[in-house]
């Protein structure tokens, strides 16, 4: 169904909080002041600690001042829709990659494309299924005959998602590529808002956000859609400012001489949109990012579908950190190395995670402590930069941004440790899709280090109490650990279906009481 | 820098259905009458040192107590209003500290106001109940000083600076002028309340965000020139008694020696605020937990409702800028850092808690408040009952026993000197009152510096006159323990007893015995 040009679909909105430049130069104040503690060395108890955590804090001011240099011009420099004056209407390539998700949603993907305000394309799936290996290949070749467009299917799964594009790309030859996941739909002015973008010759790619369609279905599709939806709304506007936006795997229009020049969809990297991204840029082509949904998708539906895509996501951009770190790459301006930076760095957060998390439990079970001075120093430092950055990304996020997602992303702490473990053993890992149906089963294992923590922390505690007595340290101690639980509760309430647990347990006992 | 409000409607968003739970407003009206209790009790408390001193002023003349507030540095406007007071109603101890408990009355429905206008209805009865349960206020609303007021009259502050932001009346730049008159002259630290306004003012002209018709800079000088403008009136109007300080010299030196504030003080002082005074056991396991507010912060803004104050960024900075400012201060300068002369701050705390607690969701609210009203309730008692609260000053209780125990051929002598005001106000003996060192309050001047030497004269003098000595002993200004050591060495040490933490008598045996040598 053909939608009418000036029907106006009701869309939700991506996140456009900005700060006021006081605000920022006060967190950015208080920032420092709190890092200044950490160089009192006087207070040192147990120098290994305090060595872990002084690295730790490093990590945390780092990542905060980069993101406030990241959103610093928010509000005053974003892009404006620059609607070219010219009828441009360029020949697409549309690319749709598929390997093995449902029929039906490939299906829906396609006909969203079909109805968008743009005619001048050519539709392809590119059918990876049978290269890996799925039993289904042959009804994609059918639904492309079906809905009258492309089918190119692939025999050699070499690069995965990456190798699948550039296949692709040598049998197709129109002027730009359009790029779109099996279950991203874009809407209907997808292409007539990004493509008058491309009349800039410099314009590399244009990205659009990745919006979750199923994200108010359970906590995790929530919690998945509140992080994308921050990092949609201020981090990849923020990156805009600066011309670091990079390509997400999917809503994206492509130049393909763009694509030519940099040597393609990099197929080394399992973050190969990411990476892809970081060699146009070092070209020295311009990237836009549109902060409007143009295209609606499927969030993971269940924790072990997230936990592979952050995994995934990840290891990409750890491995990046290590091998192509950006600081050293030529032709990227400096705020460019930032952002890239910045953006690989984040999923280093779990190692210090862990130390947070640990370094109370060392007292409580050790008595040793990485400092000897009372902790009411430490807060008043403390406090006032935890509130603020607390407050910068409620105001920032407008809300968006909750407990729930902010539970999630410190509870990855045990699959970012194992992407960098694994970036640094090297230790290849393969591209796996994300699911895009809900799968069922049990994924307690998942939260098992969570669950020892939680387990560990209450001994602890009941160990400290009886060898020190409720002591002013003992308090604060319990203080940090119960933090740390509180935070873990939802990913762990998210790996088991706990209420089935409760209600099996009724119905058990009414089948006892009927037996009986 | 602030979103303005929305002129007829509340722009707080609140899930917090507080209207509706008939039980929390049982629960509610029970802490109510604890606390209204707590004040009852605290009205037949024992005079406190600065009561005593306060009270000794305001029975003076007009200008005795000028000269008299002026050496004690302070600002003279609650000691003339007592003193009207005391004429009209009498110096009864309960009946004074009533005084006070009006000005505290009076602050609730400003309170309400101000939150009502700048937050929204369930703010406003939040943020009231915190205060009329919080025992800090409680503590001060029933001291004979001037803290009531000068909360009363910042809350009146808030609301006249607020309201001369929105419009630039002539009737709203009066009363302006007025309220900060009085501020001043109830307290020398309200000209902390006006450097933050005027730190908020500039920052808000400076930093207005462009419009369509953006003021250029020399109109926005212009503007910060005339707020200077309202300013130098108040100045002025401050200006006879800043002139007349100086006529009058030296201070008296009549106040406790501070020592420089830690990290563990300022914590306290929040603390403080939320529950009054607490012995330090529950002090320090309170603070202990201070990492939990973490998780208070990210509970409230980690909710899917955009938190959308106006006037943010003021009531902040009226919190903690002065916090921030007297630490600053204490640290670098001289001590300053105290509870009380930063009571001024607890209507903003307030009202921000109010804005927080009304931002969590339904039943976070209802366990944090929950808490709260247990909490008050026994923090309440707490510091009503309990003996070892360091702010109670068991004078009455000295002076009872003095007055059962010592003699006319006894003396007591009281250190330091100026603690002489509460123990005079309940002592019924017959023995002399001295102080160490000797200080004649009657006569202008400050207190005059402790030495060994003057204090051997004292006591030999002693020696030749008296058979006992009792000695009082709080308020260490750092030679308490030079004269317990002394007088230990030199005399024989016949009892000691405890009133309340840091308040002491020892009782010496002088060298005159009057068995065998009556005739001295």
């Amino acid at each position: 169904m053909k939608l009418d040009t000036h029907e106006v679909q009701k869309k939700p909105q991506i996140i456009s909080g900005k700060m006021t430049r006081f605000l920022l130069y006060v967190n950015l104040l208080i920032a420092l002041i709190y890092f200044s503690w950490w160089f009192g060395f006087d207070h040192i108890d147990n120098p290994w600690l305090y060595s872990l955590l002084f690295i730790g804090e490093i990590y945390h001011v780092v990542m905060v001042l980069m993101f406030w240099f990241t959103i610093r011009r928010l509000g005053r420099t974003d892009i404006a829709a620059t609607a070219s004056k010219q009828y441009y209407k360029p020949e697409i390539d549309v690319f749709v990659t598929v390997a093995g998700e449902p029929v039906d949603i490939v299906r829906t993907t396609i006909s969203a494309i079909k109805n968008t305000f743009y005619e001048n394309m050519h539709v392809y799936i590119l059918n990876d299924s049978f290269a890996a290996g799925k039993p289904n290949w042959r009804e994609y070749e059918s639904l492309a005959k079906e809905l009258q467009v492309g089918c190119i299917t692939r025999t050699d799964s070499t690069g995965a998602k990456a190798g699948n594009i550039n296949h692709a790309l040598q049998m197709t030859g129109s002027e730009f590529v359009a790029i779109f996941d099996a279950d991203m739909q874009p809407f209907p002015d997808f292409f007539i808002k990004s493509v008058p973008f491309l009349t800039d010759s410099k314009v590399g790619f244009v990205q659009s956000p990745q919006y979750y369609a199923n994200h108010s279905k359970n906590t995790v599709t929530a919690a998945a859609w509140e992080q994308q939806g921050f990092f949609f709304g201020p981090i990849m506007r923020g990156k805009n400012t600066s011309n670091a936006a990079f390509i997400c795997g999917t809503n994206v229009i492509v130049r393909r001489k763009t694509l030519q020049e940099s040597g393609g969809i990099n197929e080394k990297s399992i973050a190969e949109d990411f990476l892809t991204s970081l060699y146009i840029h070092q070209k020295g082509w311009k990237s836009v990012y549109i902060p409007e949904i143009l295209a609606q998708g499927l969030a993971p539906e269940d924790l072990l579908s997230y936990y592979k895509q952050q995994l995934r996501w990840a290891r990409g951009s750890v491995e990046i950190l290590f091998r192509h770190n950006p600081i050293f790459k030529n032709g990227l301006t400096i705020n460019q190395r930032i952002e890239y930076l910045a953006s690989t760095l984040y999923y280093c957060n779990g190692i210090i995670v862990l130390i947070d998390s640990v370094v109370p439990i060392m007292f409580l079970l050790f008595n040793l402590s990485p400092i000897h001075t009372a902790t009411s120093t430490f807060a008043i430092f403390f406090l006032p930069f935890i509130t603020s950055i607390i407050y910068s990304l409620h105001l920032i996020s407008q809300g968006e941004l909750t407990f729930r997602a902010i539970s999630f992303t410190q509870s990855s702490w045990y699959l970012q440790i194992q992407a960098v473990l694994s970036s640094i053993l090297g230790k290849k890992m393969e591209f796996s899709v994300t699911p895009k149906k809900a799968q069922t089963g049990n994924f307690l294992f998942l939260a098992y280090p969570h669950l020892a923590y939680v387990f560990i922390a209450l001994f602890s505690i009941v160990y400290a109490v009886y060898r020190d007595g409720l002591t002013p340290a003992v308090i604060t101690n319990t203080s940090w650990v119960l933090f740390n639980v509180v935070l873990f509760i939802p990913y762990i309430i998210a790996s088991y279906s706990w209420l089935h647990t409760f209600k099996n347990i009724e119905s058990t006992k009414n089948i006892i009481n009927v037996t009986n | 820098m602030d979103t303005q409000p929305s002129p007829t409607t509340s722009v707080i968003k609140t899930t917090a259905n507080f209207q509706k739970k008939t039980d929390l407003w049982w629960l509610f009206s029970l802490n109510l009458g604890v606390t209204a209790t707590a004040i009852v009790l605290n009205l037949f408390a024992s005079i406190r040192l600065d009561e005593a001193q306060q009270v000794w002023a305001s029975t003076k003349s007009f200008i005795g107590i000028l000269k008299y507030i002026s050496q004690d540095v302070h600002v003279p406007l609650y000691a003339v209003l007592l003193h009207f007071w005391i004429q009209i109603f009498g110096t009864d101890l309960a009946i004074m500290r009533l005084f006070s408990v009006l000005f505290f009355v009076l602050s609730i429905p400003a309170l309400y106001i101000m939150s009502r206008k700048y937050g929204s209805s369930n703010i406003a009865k939040i943020s009231t109940s915190l205060y009329c349960l919080s025992p800090f206020l409680t503590w001060y609303s029933t001291e004979i000083r001037m803290y009531s007021l000068l909360t009363f009259v910042t809350i009146l502050s808030h609301l006249t600076f607020l309201k001369l932001l929105k419009s630039n009346t002539t009737e709203g730049k009066l009363l302006y002028v007025l309220v900060s008159s009085i501020g001043l002259y109830t307290h020398y630290f309200f000209g902390i309340v006006v450097l933050m306004q005027l730190t908020y003012f500039i920052l808000s002209v400076l930093i207005q965000k462009k419009t369509t018709a953006s003021t250029p800079a020399f109109k926005k000088w212009k503007i910060i020139m005339r707020y200077f403008g309202l300013l130098t009136v108040v100045g002025a109007a401050f200006a006879p008694w800043i002139i007349f300080v100086y006529a009058q010299g030296q201070s008296a030196n009549t106040k406790p020696m501070l020592e420089t504030p830690t990290s563990y003080n300022i914590l306290l002082l929040f603390l403080n605020f939320l529950t009054g005074f607490q012995s330090v056991n529950i002090q320090n396991s309170i603070i202990s937990i201070w990492p939990l507010i973490v998780i208070l912060l990210f509970l409230t803004f980690g909710k899917k409702t955009k938190l959308n104050l106006p006037y943010a960024t003021y009531f902040f900075l009226m919190t903690f800028g002065p916090i921030a400012l007297t630490a600053l201060i204490s640290y670098n300068v001289r001590p300053i850092l105290l509870s009380r002369y930063l009571i001024f701050t607890t209507p903003t705390l307030f009202f921000l808690l109010a804005v927080i607690m009304a931002h969590l969701n339904r039943s976070v609210f209802f366990a944090v408040i929950g808490i709260v009203f247990v909490g008050n309730f026994f923090f309440q008692y707490q510091q009503t009952a309990s003996d070892h609260i360091a702010e109670k000053e068991n004078y009455k209780g000295v002076a009872e026993y003095l007055s059962r125990s010592a003699e006319s051929f006894d003396v007591i002598a009281v250190t330091v000197p100026f603690t002489v005001y509460p123990i005079e106000y309940y002592y019924k003996g017959k023995a002399k009152i001295d102080t160490i060192p000797q200080w004649n309050r009657y006569v202008s001047g400050s207190i005059p510096a402790f030495t060994a030497e003057d204090l051997e004269k004292q006591i030999g003098k002693y020696h030749q006159t008296y058979r006992h000595m009792y000695v009082v002993l709080s308020y260490d200004q750092g030679y308490e323990d030079d004269i317990k050591t002394y007088l230990d060495n030199n005399m024989e040490l016949q009892e000691k007893r405890n009133f309340s933490p840091g308040l002491q008598i020892r009782k010496y045996r002088m060298a005159r015995d009057y068995e065998s040598n009556p005739g001295g």
